[in-house]
């Protein structure tokens, strides 16, 4: 396959493109495995970069999703993964990029990263549906959305959910910080 | 093996012209291409080399219309008929119904006839097929040659060298002019279609 | 046998269900199952592209005879697996069965990775089909 790389040979981010490669091959749990584990080392060396940091977090979890769900995953789950890896590349080739930009992508990524939790809540209660219509099916009968989402292994949905809540935490405190650094530029001229 | 669509009630049949290199098979086709236009399913397909001969195969889907209840879908192949493509020539076999061997009237290509209906029943053998028992039909081509004052082979030499032993229906042609291309097709399919007739009506 | 597969009308409906609910949902624009002769067995689209699928599915059995071929002389049983990319359209196939193809064209929008595991599914089903009619 051919391999468009802008980086430079020394790019911290190599390893991490090697591994989302493999998976545009194969998705396996041992190129998943390889993924989750390339994204926690590059997440314990960001852990002070809270954008990049969020990212790979995002990433993780998505690639938790995969690892978990395979063949049932939803089909945007990769193409989000393949986002967010572009906006990790973006960051780090863009040596002047600025705070506000590097938080527009994030953001740009957790809203994608919303939309397909949306879908994926959907997709499970219209299967929910048609299956509930079938007999001898062997599980629990759901009588509303609310109720499917309970039913389903707590993994996917609570943990994405618990994280999202964190980088909206983080998001707001840096704009808040970004809110008071423009003010005090204002207040100087 | 001719596919039968009970679901669609179609046949796809297939049907190879095979002969020596530059014996006219793909004049053949091309005739037939630019005859039958309206029952084209498609276009005609070539896999050629520079030199413009044959590489891999031609093919050219017909719709011949419907019989017993079921729409009859022709595909026609040639294959590449050097030496040297035998490999070739074996997969592009694979799945035959019918055969029109194209042998070159030339006198100086008889040898070379002889060759390729041997190569013929080799690679037929490795599928388990038994050149004595497929529909076949030949056409003993480039009969408009004589004009030109080359040196052919007559009928009856063709066919007590060629067709001694199978006794297939035969047609002497020119494919440049078109002359009993149509002809020898239709009698391959009729030949084709009718060895299908028990499975189609088995087929109900 | 002068024939190595044939399917009744209920098999050709369950292949076509099995191949619409695992490719065509998925987005991809073209699913050919074919033989090795180059007859198609089962042909969809997405309903926005259709090709010439007769000369697709001859090309398609022609070029995995010569695939086959090749693997024969390097001492290989078969090269089950093929993969064209193009620039906006690429084309995947996988053997089915000794004599079937599964061919699946799609665009970018596919991821193939994520493509690779819906054919195993679909290849999975359609083979099970087919033992359990013997």
């Amino acid at each position: 396959m051919s391999n468009k790389s802008t980086y430079p040979q020394d790019s911290l981010f190599t390893e991490l493109k090697a591994n989302i490669l493999s998976i545009e091959w194969e998705i396996t749990d041992q190129t998943m495995n390889s993924l989750i584990s390339e994204i926690n080392r590059l997440k314990r060396i960001h852990k002070d970069n809270k954008i990049i940091y969020s990212l790979l977090k995002l990433s993780g979890e998505i690639g938790k999703y995969i690892r978990s769900k395979k063949v049932n995953s939803h089909p945007d789950s990769i193409n989000l993964l393949q986002s967010i890896y572009r906006g990790l590349e973006k960051v780090e080739a863009t040596p002047e990029i600025t705070k506000a930009e590097m938080k527009m992508i994030l953001s740009a990524e957790v809203k994608k990263f919303k939309g397909l939790q949306q879908r994926v809540i959907q997709a499970k209660s219209d299967v929910q549906g048609k299956t509930d219509k079938k007999p001898g099916n062997g599980e629990k009968p759901a009588s509303g959305v609310k109720e499917v989402i309970t039913v389903e292994p707590p993994l996917s949905l609570d943990a994405l959910g618990l994280m999202l809540e964190e980088i909206r935490k983080a998001i707001r405190a840096e704009f808040a910080g970004l809110r008071k650094e423009l003010k005090s530029w204002q207040s100087e001229k | 093996m001719a596919l039968i669509n009970p679901r669609k009630k179609e046949v796809q049949v297939k049907l190879v012209y095979y002969g020596p290199g530059r014996g006219g098979k793909t004049t053949n086709l091309e005739y037939i291409y630019k005859k039958f236009q309206k029952s084209i399913a498609g276009k005609m397909t070539t896999v050629k080399t520079y030199g413009d001969r044959t590489l891999f195969f031609d093919f050219l889907p017909l719709d011949i219309g419907v019989i017993k209840g079921y729409n009859i879908k022709i595909q026609l192949y040639t294959v590449p008929g050097q030496v040297k493509y035998k490999a070739t020539r074996r997969l592009v076999l694979r799945g035959v119904d019918g055969v029109v061997f194209v042998a070159d009237s030339m006198a100086l290509r008889e040898k070379t006839n002889l060759a390729s209906l041997k190569d013929l029943q080799e690679n037929l053998a490795t599928f388990d097929k038994n050149i004595f028992k497929i529909p076949l039909v030949f056409q003993y081509n480039k009969r408009d040659m004589a004009k030109q004052g080359i040196p052919l082979l007559s009928i009856e030499k063709m066919e007590k060298s060629l067709n001694s032993k199978l006794k297939v229906p035969s047609f002497e042609a020119s494919a440049l002019e078109g002359k009993n291309v149509v002809e020898t097709m239709k009698k391959a399919i009729t030949l084709t279609i009718v060895s299908l007739k028990e499975r189609l009506e088995l087929k109900g | 046998m002068d024939y190595t597969v044939e399917f009744d009308e209920k098999q050709f409906e369950s292949i076509e269900n099995i191949l619409n609910e695992e490719l065509i949902e998925l987005g991809v624009q073209n699913v050919l199952l074919i033989d090795l002769a180059g007859n198609i067995i089962v042909y969809l689209d997405d309903g926005n592209t259709q090709h010439d699928a007769y000369s697709l599915a001859a090309l398609a059995a022609g070029n995995f005879g010569a695939v086959s071929a090749m693997a024969e002389i390097i001492g290989e049983k078969d090269f089950p697996l093929l993969f064209h990319q193009g620039d906006k359209t690429s084309m995947h196939f996988n053997k089915v069965a000794q004599d079937l193809l599964l061919v699946v064209v799609f665009g970018k929008n596919i991821s193939l990775g994520f493509l690779r595991l819906k054919v195993a599914q679909a290849i999975k089903k359609i083979q099970d089909l087919m033992k359990t009619a013997g």
